[in-house]
């Protein structure tokens, strides 16, 4: 899979992207609004084994934000299950040099795209650690809509968080 | 483990409990709330595969609503992982002749203290389909709080609808 925008591109994981995305995912910055399990510090052997999850994912859901020499950043998504198999929780992150560019909105509204058009999706969320105001605005200007606050609902850093919760929903329904 | 409220109890699942479990299960308006894993109909099979399921797990979180004589519904847990350890997703039935005498509320009122106390989390969700409002009269009479609706979130019964999500928070 390959989605251009504006000179970056979402695209499928090759595993020759490993050492560029240990260099941008070696970052407390980034670590900190991520889940514990992409670890800090974060190797070359992380971004490896990141790699090939991604790569045995079917269908594919996870891929690299990418330059056009090397992957800068990863966006994905977790697809539900059960009565919850319409939805997946989408998730980002982007190496700190590129920040405040706007590429992650165009990443995740490429992937937006992708979610709706191409898998059987209705509902995409995500949820902002509320010490993340970037990420925050990053989704509302990629069309997401606020929900509610979860409050309390993660442990990051040693502290308990708010999280703020966004969602978009594909306007038609399911395809038949 | 058993918590007693009034005439009723929050207890383990027991093997002998099947043949109730099955009989209050087995009912289209209890399984339009729940998820598709609770299948419909709902035999005395499907509640001893459960039964064993819910015995297995280390920790146990699933647990019977009961009379002083047999199930009359289930209670229990979903723990979370990662970043999301210190919660948790609670969910609920019971069976149709027992709605709309408080046995719920009261049910999910020990349940919570009980989670609390057992598995070290600050915070209990809940989610509510948009057609169930009696689940969340249940959900704010017990203290859980409405923090949002989640437009489209789950398909059931053929159909694509929203859920009303309810939380209470610790510490």
């Amino acid at each position: 899979m390959r989605i251009e925008f504006g000179g970056w591109q979402v695209r499928s994981f090759e595993p020759e992207d490993a050492p560029a995305l240990a260099r941008y995912g070696n970052n407390r910055a980034v670590w900190r609004n991520l889940w514990d399990r992409h670890p800090y510090p974060y190797g070359i052997a992380d971004a490896e084994e990141w790699i090939q999850f991604a790569l045995e994912q079917e269908p594919e859901t996870i891929f690299a934000i990418a330059s056009a020499d090397e992957a800068i950043g990863c966006i994905g998504m977790l697809p539900q299950d059960d009565v919850a198999r319409i939805s997946a929780e989408v998730g980002y992150w982007l190496g700190e040099p590129f920040w405040n560019r706007g590429i992650v909105t165009g990443a995740l509204q490429a992937l937006t795209d992708y979610a709706f058009t191409k898998l059987d999706l209705v509902r995409l969320f995500a949820t902002v650690m509320e010490w993340n105001p970037a990420s925050a605005r990053v989704l509302e200007k990629a069309g997401y809509e606020y929900e509610g606050c979860l409050r309390k609902s993660v442990i990051k850093d040693g502290e308990i968080l708010d999280q703020w919760l966004y969602a978009i929903v594909r306007e038609q329904g399911p395809i038949p | 483990m058993c918590i007693e409220f009034g005439e009723w109890q929050i207890r383990s699942f027991r093997p002998e409990d099947a043949e109730s479990v099955a009989r209050h299960a087995n009912n289209r308006k209890v399984w339009r709330n729940l998820r598709d894993r609770f299948p419909h109909p709902y035999r005395v099979r499907h509640a001893e595969v459960w039964i064993d399921l819910a015995a297995a797990q280390t920790p146990e979180t699933n647990f019977a609503i009961a009379s002083a004589t047999e199930a009359i519904g289930g209670i229990g847990l979903e723990l979370r992982r990662d970043v999301h350890r210190r919660s948790a997703n609670v969910g609920y039935w019971l069976g149709e002749p027992y709605w709309g005498r408080g046995i719920a509320t009261r049910a999910l009122q020990a349940f919570t203290e009980f989670a609390f106390a057992e598995f070290d989390l600050v915070r209990i969700d809940a989610n509510v389909y948009e057609w169930n409002p009696a689940s969340a009269r249940v959900l704010e009479k017990a203290g859980y709080e409405y923090e949002g609706r989640l437009r489209k979130s789950i398909t059931k019964d053929g159909q694509t609808i929203d859920e009303w999500l309810y939380a209470t928070v610790r510490g």
